[in-house]
């Protein structure tokens, strides 16, 4: 009964990520440092998705602030531990949740239990001060467990994932191009469009034969023309298209595919929508998509998959058999998808065409397969161990496989040398003419300069009434010297921002709560169920001008 | 008396209307919807910004009637048409009986001051329930459960390959089963395959629930149920000939059928029958139409509907679905989750703000389009609304023109007229008060407009309100028809 109700709870998230990525997030346990308004946003979306656990790290008490902006504490709260009433009222939004709080300062907890972290999933860090973050993804890339970091100051907002490694295999891009093997068909396929004779058939059958047969015999007559070849009069399975085309080449695929078309009684050629269809395609042959995407390229060459050990993840494991299958029996490309697409043909020919495919991309499972139980076998691990399903997964997917990784914390703040990535990213952002990187990258130098006026005076610029101002000239400096750490002296940050952080007096507000939880839940969701590709740096948003952007520092 | 609506809204309806009422009332509107992990916002301001209405997503496709009916190519289609037969077999039928059983001399007299072909229709399905295939037992509804599987997967079907064999070509000589259209296979029963027996099972248990029927305990296993129904005797299929199926992709629905004189003495037929077997149904008898609800998984409503769309996505090979996406389609299920739903409420509420100090300007305003699974994020500030121009005359959807005094409909043409406008239509609610098109409308010509509000239109104009609002259509100096604001007549 338990698990039809939840199927039925989780019903429309459940189409986003199936009930695999629902299974992930409902055995995830999930620690939460602050509960103040954004750390109440982010676990209400978690917990309203369904998440095993979550624990809440926070030593506050509900003050006047609290009741302001979150929508998880009441009036009568005030005084009593923070982390003990969000916990009980995010426990109402779900009962299948189990919720626990640690009323602890969380920096006093990393020093005295750092092991407690070892218990999560995920943690998650909110409202917290860019040293304090720092330690924590050090301790937290001990245990090999991802973090979270979200921040809401004011208008503008701050998001970073911090992992070593993170693996997408279903990252389910907007747009994808069928995979039909059109420039390069392999043989059975080949086979089957030579069995058709089209000079000889009537004219019933040739309206209706599916446009991959069409465009792939067209293109062995293209081929021909093209590169003036007269030999073989099968194209090799092996030939593949150089990616670069003259507008003139594709014209005359297009004029041989018309060529192709019959004559009405009237002399006209015949308009047939298979025709159409071969001609809407023809960019699978004249200018085919790259046979393996860049990401996937990198992915194949990381040394996480030609050195394999016995401690290797699966993923690896698969990603090297599948690079050994493509030197092999996949000739240079990726395992087939197995899919096609709907098309103008005679249902049987549809369903034949279908099976050649589903049979291809089966075989390509197969032999992957076969590679990965020898490897597992010459890594003494049981050949056994991954399932073919995983392997029919990854080489389903093989075409969109996605791998971030995430610097440290340390490497992101340290900037110690200009030739750190972080630093030319912001100066290239400083020194740029566009307006809203500059802005962005702006708001991102003058939250770390609120900070080290933290560590500085122990409290944020501008959090008590008339002293805005007084504080403008401190911030200005701090500013200054943190552009000169990340080597883009020279440039400046506008005293309206700086007087507009003073002004905000590290307020949280609730809408930019909202905003940057509902983001950072999605962020969270992302790792744990290993769908979508995560915001592959670090994502700031300014509220003012409405601008979001992603630094990979 | 409001300051500004806020939009959560699930449907574009909803939206229009709210949007037409802030128009309406020149109230500011915030907009947001969220479709899976996207979220859009959009703020619509009075005399700033185009409204709601302005810019719209195209409809939901919806496949055509004989699609559907005869040639199903994708589980949507099955779908659709599973659900269709649910509530007319399960739903409308049973209604239509229970009218009959209320009041059955009310019910017959309206079926004769009205015999067509649709009320010897529903006379059939009553004759039906009542009479000729009344269950009284469970294995009755098993029964009916397996004769329906026949009809639905193997008769039509083979009736339908009959009637167009696989080498059957249309008028222009083209072999009319080709793409899209599939040729569909017949199905046998088979009481070992577990979506026949699954389907009987639900067919079964909710046709006995329609009748009242208590559920035996063999009910439970649709194994059972599946052998049970594998004893019934089923006629072999004999194919007519002359059948009418649909294939005209634009016909929508099923064109109302004229009457014939057939029609007639077949329900005098019909209601014979009815009267003849009226004293064999219990007193108060009464069926219990089945109200489709997707959620509740005990009630077999998702299982006979993923049962009828997976036999029919067999018979026209279309992969078939598990009963959650079913669910989704059938139900119209948009994908949601908490994270999109906060960003656009975070959104929104910034923009709250602006809105509510007031004095902004439209490059101060952002609609938003967010998709949190790339993750992309686009601000734009929102659209000016259109500018309407003619002559020296300029308006937006927020004008509204103002006549001052108690006019007779010439002088509200005449106001028209002078500026260079023609006039031809005045309406008001939902009653035309004025159209040139029809000569007795003239009389009115000479009427105060007030006063056809009230006699016409049958609106009272509260005592403390000074003008009513009329919808008036124009063309100009070219017969062009032109958009003009609504009109405002200050009457007293």
């Amino acid at each position: 009964m338990e698990v039809v109700d939840k199927s039925r709870r989780y019903d429309r998230q459940i189409r986003i990520w199936g009930s695999h990525g629902q299974r992930n997030l409902e055995n995830s346990k999930v620690a939460l440092i602050n509960c103040s308004a954004t750390g109440s946003e982010v676990l209400k979306n978690l917990v309203l998705g369904g998440i095993a656990s979550f624990c809440i790290v926070d030593n506050a008490k509900v003050t006047r602030r609290d009741l302001g902006n979150n929508f998880l504490v009441e009036h009568s709260h005030l005084g009593e531990s923070r982390a003990k009433v969000v916990t009980a009222l995010l426990q109402e939004l779900n009962e299948s949740v189990a919720g626990s709080y640690v009323e602890e300062d969380p920096s006093t907890l990393m020093s005295s239990n750092p092991a407690f972290f070892s218990n999560f999933t995920l943690v998650i860090a909110t409202q917290v001060h860019e040293l304090e973050t720092v330690r924590l993804d050090e301790l937290c890339r001990q245990m090999k467990i991802p973090l979270l970091v979200a921040r809401s100051y004011g208008l503008v907002g701050y998001l970073r994932v911090s992992v070593p490694e993170h693996l997408v295999i279903e990252s389910k891009p907007d747009n994808s191009v069928d995979d039909l093997r059109l420039h390069s068909p392999f043989p059975e396929l080949l086979e089957f469009v030579n069995s058709f004779d089209l000079i000889n058939m009537d004219d019933l059958m040739h309206q209706h034969i599916p446009f991959v047969v069409l465009l792939l015999k067209a293109a062995e007559k293209w081929r021909k023309l093209r590169d003036g070849v007269h030999s073989s009069a099968v194209p090799s399975a092996e030939a593949t298209i150089s990616p670069v085309c003259a507008s003139k080449d594709r014209a005359m695929l297009k004029d041989i595919i018309n060529g192709m078309r019959r004559q009405s009684p009237e002399g006209l050629p015949t308009d047939h929508a298979n025709f159409d269809e071969a001609l809407k395609a023809a960019f699978h042959v004249h200018s085919p998509p790259v046979a393996i995407p860049s990401e996937v390229q990198s992915i194949l060459d990381d040394s996480c998959a030609t050195q394999l050990t016995a401690e290797s993840d699966d993923f690896w494991i698969i990603v090297s058999a599948l690079k050994s299958f493509m030197d092999n029996e996949g000739n240079g490309q990726l395992p087939l998808q197995g899919s096609i697409p709907d098309m103008h043909a005679l249902t049987d020919l549809y369903l034949s065409l279908q099976h050649l495919y589903r049979d291809k991309a089966e075989a390509d499972v197969s032999h992957v397969e076969a590679r990965v139980q020898a490897l597992l076998k010459k890594l003494g691990r049981d050949s056994n161990s991954i399932s073919r399903e995983t392997v029919r997964l990854i080489c389903r997917n093989a075409r969109n496989l996605r791998l971030v990784r995430y610097r440290t914390l340390m490497e992101e703040f340290g900037g110690e040398s200009s030739s750190n990535r972080g630093c030319s990213v912001l100066q290239i952002a400083l020194h740029g003419e566009q307006s809203s990187l500059h802005e962005a990258a702006s708001v991102y130098v003058l939250l770390r300069a609120a900070d080290k006026f933290f560590a500085a005076y122990g409290r944020y610029p501008g959090c008590y009434d008339g002293q805005i101002e007084a504080d403008v000239p401190a911030l200005k400096s701090l500013t200054t010297q943190i552009l000169n750490e990340v080597g883009a002296t020279g440039s400046s940050v506008s005293d309206d921002c700086v007087v507009e952080m003073c002004r905000f007096g590290a307020a949280e507000l609730h809408v930019i709560a909202a905003v940057m939880g509902g983001m950072a839940a999605q962020e969270v969701i992302k790792v744990i169920t290993k769908q979508f590709t995560p915001a592959p740096g670090t994502l700031i948003y300014n509220g003012i001008h409405a601008t979001m952007n992603i630094f990979y520092l | 008396k409001l300051d500004v609506v806020i939009n959560a809204l699930d449907n574009v309806n909803a939206r229009l209307y709210v949007d037409s009422r802030c128009v309406y009332f020149g109230k500011p509107l915030l907009e947001s919807g969220t479709l899976g992990p996207k979220c859009n916002t959009q703020m619509v301001i009075p005399n700033m910004t185009e409204n709601y209405g302005a810019s719209r997503d195209p409809p939901e496709k919806q496949a055509p009637m004989c699609t559907v009916h005869s040639f199903p190519h994708n589980i949507d289609h099955c779908l659709t048409w599973a659900r269709s037969e649910f509530e007319g077999l399960l739903e409308k039928a049973p209604s239509e009986a229970n009218t009959y059983l209320a009041d059955p001399v009310k019910y017959l007299a309206a079926i004769r001051q009205n015999p067509d072909a649709a009320a010897r229709e529903q006379l059939e399905k009553v004759v039906d329930l009542l009479v000729t295939n009344r269950v009284k037992s469970f294995e009755d509804c098993v029964a009916w459960a397996r004769l329906h599987f026949q009809e639905y997967f193997h008769n039509r079907v083979a009736q339908l390959t009959f009637t167009f064999p696989e080498d059957a070509t249309t008028s222009t000589g083209t072999p009319f089963w080709s793409a899209p259209k599939r040729f569909p296979k017949a199905l046998n029963y088979d009481p070992k395959d577990e979506s026949h027996a699954s389907f009987m099972q639900a067919a079964a248990i909710l046709k006995a629930e329609i009748h009242g029927i208590p559920r035996p305990a063999f009910a439970e296993s649709a194994a059972k149920v599946a052998e049970q129904a594998a004893k019934v005797h089923v006629d072999p299929f004999v194919p007519r000939k002359g059948v009418h199926i649909e294939t005209d992709p634009k016909a929508e629905k099923k064109a109302s059928l004229p009457v014939s004189a057939d029609d007639e003495s077949i329900i005098e037929g019909l209601i014979s029958k009815l009267e003849s077997t009226k004293a064999a149904l219990p007193a108060g008898y009464k069926l219990n139409p089945v109200q489709f609800e997707k959620d509740d998984d005990t009630n077999f409503h998702m299982d006979f509907i993923s049962g009828l769309a997976n036999m029919r996505a067999r018979n026209y090979s279309v992969p078939e679905v598990d009963k959650l996406k079913a669910k989704l389609i059938a139900g119209r299920i948009i994908p949601a989750i908490a994270t999109a739903t906060a960003v656009a409420t975070g959104m929104v509420c910034l923009e709250l703000y602006k809105v509510v100090a007031g004095d902004k300007k439209i490059e101060d305003y952002r609609n938003t389009f967010a998709n949190l699974a790339l993750p992309l994020f686009a601000m734009a500030e929102p659209i000016a609304p259109k500018q309407m121009r003619y002559k020296e005359l300029n308006w937006t959807l927020w004008d509204r023109w103002t006549l001052e005094g108690d006019l007779t409909v010439q002088e509200v043409l005449d106001w028209f007229e002078a500026k260079g406008l023609t006039a031809y239509s005045i309406s008001c609610g939902q009653s035309l008060l004025y159209n040139n098109i029809f000569p007795k409308h003239k009389e009115r010509l000479g009427k105060k407009m007030s006063e056809l509000v009230g006699s016409v239109a049958k609106i009272e104009i509260p005592s403390w309100r000074a003008h009513f609002d009329v919808v008036v259509a124009c063309e100009d100096e070219e017969g062009e028809d032109l958009d003009v604001p609504l009109i405002s007549i200050k009457f007293r």
